[in-house]
């Protein structure tokens, strides 16, 4: 028996209108998938194919045209800590301290103060900053910065957390490196259910359980993916990884 | 800069200083008995200096011009910074008030002075006026930028942490905080340039009135000591900003 | 938008001044007596305006003004923007220069009007003077500042591609500094036109300034509010003026 799944995306489309010229732009046509509890969903797909939309969709930025977004039976209709995001700009609060950062979602819960020092003290260790947890964003390098998102993002223990492109913005050595640490930091959490938006193939495949392929304008459900390679995995060498690496090649590129 | 090298950069200061006194001490009487009142050495403007500090008189005259100043400014802080905050939120009410902005601000304070002698009379209050609607206007639009430049990223961040509504208020107005402590700066700093024409114009104390004064009665090194006296009035107010701002936000 | 939103704009506005002329016409007097001298309303301030402007006295006084700030603002220009480029140009001049410059720029420049009415007695020289004094600071500074914030990329690219130091001064670096060099114009112009009307106030019998003096010896508050406006408008209309040449003379800035 398939218990149900946690998010449901039922035949979404989204329009944009320009204001200046009321010309309307398709960004998502009939675009449908299910993500089950505890699944690592990858969306890739290739810059203007609409996957940033899908995101704001979920995550309750902004409303589909038509169809409906529902997690864990509930429509979706706005933003919730239910649906934590970590965004690529991280999008830190310059004003916060890393460890306040990590702190915010829980006091917007209203967690009492000896039960938040317990989480973010976990959460800190958890994402490798122990010792910085007083430094100001401004006093953190990228790949820091983007751990206190993840950090401030899994404390609040939500039912699914949205990743828009988070190593998006690090270089690549970084971000290699920073793939290992998502794995590892989620390994933490019990079975939590990820949306991760990427245009990275590399990253697709090494962190996911399903890989959902988008095409672009407008964007549509090209293919599906599941991968049930354990991680880490060696992606240069596993045959089956390979082929279909080699296809999310060809898809992209046709995509695009 | 390493204290020596900042003792070397002093070098042209001190040429200048010392041909000024040497000019005006020898020079100046060699040519009209009366031409040192012009230009007095500096040296008689320290000891002008030392001796109203000494009397008192000159510590007098800057309260007076301190509290003008402080008194005005807080006036426009109090309305400038929550109206910078709700025209910055509020479209509408930014569109509606632009216009009057735009005529009010290009206006020089100075010019406000007559105006608001014949309101005021040659009282305080017309002293506070003038620093308020000279302030105002700075602290104003630094208060709206603050709150326009909160980037909107931040927001939905706040958003799909559980905020709501009440939290997005105090979020933007902590992100506003740098901006409109420019705008602290900056009128401060204003405020004291505006004071001192101010009592030039109408005052019976003050530092302003202190250099008007000195004028009529021709005793021109306390000329000198007036305008040094602002001056570093003026700069140790901004390094008393300066370091409040490194206290109060540190993160920015 | 349309004009019927433009128009929407003006609604408070328009709200302000009915409330003003309403106000100053029928409320105030009737409360004190003699408040028409104290609270001219908008309908008298725009009669004044009439008559000054044609018995062409209010453009006599406009031009005395503007020639002042004119001069003592081109001067400050002549001596500052040069000045910036050579302590830009030579850093052991540079920080002798600034430690006078970081005595003398705390004065407030109307501070030093007595000692240009000392110097030069009432009348244009004094004026010219403190404008001087008030506009050659901003200039130098951002002279100064503007030169630093060539990026060294350039001048280096510039270098490599054979550029003797003389043109490497004047085809790279002045063209990069100029638009920082312009903000320091800009706010030189503001500060003149605010010591102008100091200066102007306390010591002369011409221009804008004197005008609004002058509104208190003959009591007609109307006068002060119209000279308030124009001078503000000027004000605005110089600093509009620098903005729409630099588009002209800086197109490639962004």
């Amino acid at each position: 028996m398939n218990p149900q799944p946690m998010l449901e995306v039922r035949d979404v489309s989204k329009r944009f209108v320009a204001v200046k010229n009321s010309e309307s732009v398709v960004a998502l046509e009939h675009v449908s998938f299910t993500v089950d509890r505890g699944e690592f969903f990858v969306i890739l797909g290739p810059s203007g194919s609409g996957k940033t939309t899908i995101l704001n969709l979920i995550a309750g930025f902004e409303q589909p045209s038509s169809g409906a977004v529902t997690v864990n039976g509930l429509p979706v209709s706005s933003p919730s800590w239910q649906r934590a995001v970590v965004f690529q700009e991280h999008a830190l609060f310059p004003w916060l301290t890393a460890w306040e950062n990590i702190e915010f979602g829980l006091k917007m819960k209203d967690v009492p103060p000896g039960k938040r020092v317990a989480i973010v003290r976990e959460y800190i260790d958890v994402v490798g900053l122990k010792g910085f947890e007083n430094k100001y964003p401004k006093e953190l390098s990228g790949g820091m910065k983007q751990r206190v998102g993840i950090a401030r993002a899994l404390a609040v223990d939500s039912d699914i957390v949205i990743m828009d492109e988070p190593l998006g913005s690090l270089d690549a050595q970084t971000r290699s490196e920073m793939q290992d640490e998502l794995l590892r930091i989620l390994q933490h959490e019990k079975k939590k259910t990820v949306l991760l938006v990427t245009h990275s193939i590399e990253e697709a495949l090494k962190l996911a359980d399903v890989i959902l392929v988008l095409s672009a304008r407008p964007g549509t459900v090209k293919k599906t993916f599941r991968l049930v390679q354990p991680r880490p995995r060696e992606i240069l060498r596993d045959p089956e990884i390979i082929r279909v690496n080699v296809e999310l090649h060809e898809l992209l590129h046709k995509a695009s | 800069m390493t204290l020596l090298r900042r003792a070397n950069a002093a070098g042209l200061l001190i040429v200048l200083l010392v041909l000024w006194e040497i000019f005006s001490r020898f020079a100046l009487p060699a040519l009209d008995t009366s031409a040192q009142l012009l230009l007095p050495p500096p040296s008689q403007g320290v000891r002008d200096a030392f001796n109203l500090a000494q009397q008192g008189v000159l510590w007098q005259h800057a309260a007076a011009s301190a509290k003008r100043v402080y008194v005005g400014f807080l006036a426009a802080a109090l309305i400038a910074i929550p109206l910078g905050i709700a025209m910055g939120l509020s479209r509408t009410l930014l569109r509606q008030l632009n216009p009057l902005v735009g005529v009010l601000r290009p206006i020089p304070p100075i010019a406000w002075i007559p105006i608001t002698l014949l309101w005021f009379g040659v009282t305080d209050v017309q002293q506070y006026f003038i620093i308020f609607i000279g302030t105002l206007f700075p602290l104003l639009l630094n208060t709206i930028a603050g709150v326009h430049g909160l980037d909107p990223v931040l927001q939905r961040a706040a958003l799909s942490l559980g905020a709501r509504p009440k939290n997005l208020f105090a979020l933007t107005l902590h992100a506003a905080l740098p901006s409109i402590f420019v705008g602290v700066r900056t009128s401060l700093a204003l405020g004291w340039f505006i004071i001192i024409a101010s009592e030039m114009v109408s005052a019976s104390t003050g530092l302003g009135f202190l250099i008007i004064e000195a004028r009529t009665a021709m005793i021109t090194e306390r000329l000198y000591v007036g305008m040094f006296a602002i001056g570093m009035i003026g700069f140790l107010q901004d390094q008393l900003l300066v370091f409040l701002r490194d206290r109060l936000i540190p993160w920015a | 938008m349309g004009v019927w939103g433009r128009m929407r704009d003006f609604a408070t506005t328009l709200a302000v001044l009915v409330l003003w002329e309403i106000v100053a016409d029928y409320v105030y007097p009737h409360f004190v007596p003699t408040s028409r001298n104290i609270f001219p309303p908008p309908s008298a301030v725009i009669m004044i305006a009439w008559q000054l402007l044609i018995s062409g006295e209010l453009l006599r006084h406009a031009a005395y003004s503007l020639g002042r700030v004119l001069t003592g603002f081109a001067l400050a220009c002549a001596v500052g923007v040069p000045l910036g480029l050579s302590m830009g140009a030579w850093p052991f001049w540079r920080r002798q220069v600034s430690v006078v410059v970081e005595v003398l720029r705390p004065i407030p420049p109307f501070a030093w009007i007595p000692l240009g009415l000392l110097w030069f007695g009432v009348g244009d020289e004094q004026s010219v003077f403190v404008i001087f004094i008030a506009s050659v600071f901003p200039v130098v500074l951002n002279t100064v500042f503007g030169i630093d914030a060539v990026e060294p990329v350039l001048k280096r690219s510039a270098l490599s591609l054979g550029a003797s130091k003389w043109r490497l001064f004047t085809r790279v670096i002045l063209p990069a500094a100029l638009p920082q060099i312009v903000v320091g114009i800009r706010i030189a112009l503001s500060f003149a036109w605010m010591v102008l009307v100091a200066s102007e106030l306390i010591g002369s019998t011409s221009g804008l300034g004197y005008l609004i003096l002058d509104s208190r010896n003959l009591g007609l508050p109307s006068l002060a509010f119209m000279g308030m406006l124009v001078i503000g408008l000027i004000g605005y209309l110089l600093d509009a003026g620098i903005r729409a040449a630099e588009r002209l003379l800086l197109p490639w800035r962004g």
